[in-house]
């Protein structure tokens, strides 16, 4: 499997089954099998993922579906999705 | 607000939730709970639409398919409202 089609929602899903299945890339998969374990949490396998992701390629995480605003504040706001409300301030943004 | 630009933005709100929910499910397509909501809105902005044009004439050329009379010039233009 190539590792392009790893950047879709179902990133760590598929490379976990990959991983399992012997159908990566030899050299990740080598790096993977070496760290992963099923102790781990979620947050140890996306920074595990993050760190082998190849330098210079860009990866947008996709989207999850969560809250929505109701239809008026949508319309005000811009998006119906807090997650992508990003308010233009005109100065550097602060962790909410 | 008047009746009038209430019930516009009613028709606003819903459809720019539809076109919103849309581009998410373009790239979400079996999200079962964005459908269901895209659902929602639809039949929310269908009715909010239909009040509008019922009594204030047409938003869209379609608004006129199955009318006997084009009243597509007869309401007031957006800068005589």
């Amino acid at each position: 499997m190539d590792f392009m089609n790893f950047m879709d929602q179902d990133f760590d899903v598929k490379l976990s089954k990959a991983v399992k299945e012997d159908t990566m890339h030899e050299k990740m998969k080598e790096e993977m099998k070496e760290k992963m374990n099923d102790n781990m949490t979620d947050k140890m396998r996306n920074d595990m993922i993050n760190e082998l992701r190849p330098l210079a390629m860009a990866y947008i995480p996709m989207q999850k579906w969560g809250t929505i605003y109701d239809p008026a504040k949508g319309l005000k706001q811009g998006t119906i999705f807090p997650d992508l409300d990003f308010p233009f301030l005109g100065r550097e943004m602060s962790s909410k | 607000m008047t009746e009038k630009e209430e019930m516009l933005f009613n028709v606003q709100k819903y459809r720019f939730a539809l076109i919103d929910i849309a581009m998410y499910l373009d790239s979400h397509k079996n999200d079962k709970e964005a459908m269901e909501t895209f659902k929602k809105y639809g039949k929310d902005y269908l009715e909010a639409k239909k009040a509008y044009v019922d009594k204030f004439g047409p938003l869209m050329h379609s608004d006129l398919i199955g009318e006997s009379k084009w009243t597509w010039t007869d309401a007031p233009w957006p800068w005589e409202v």
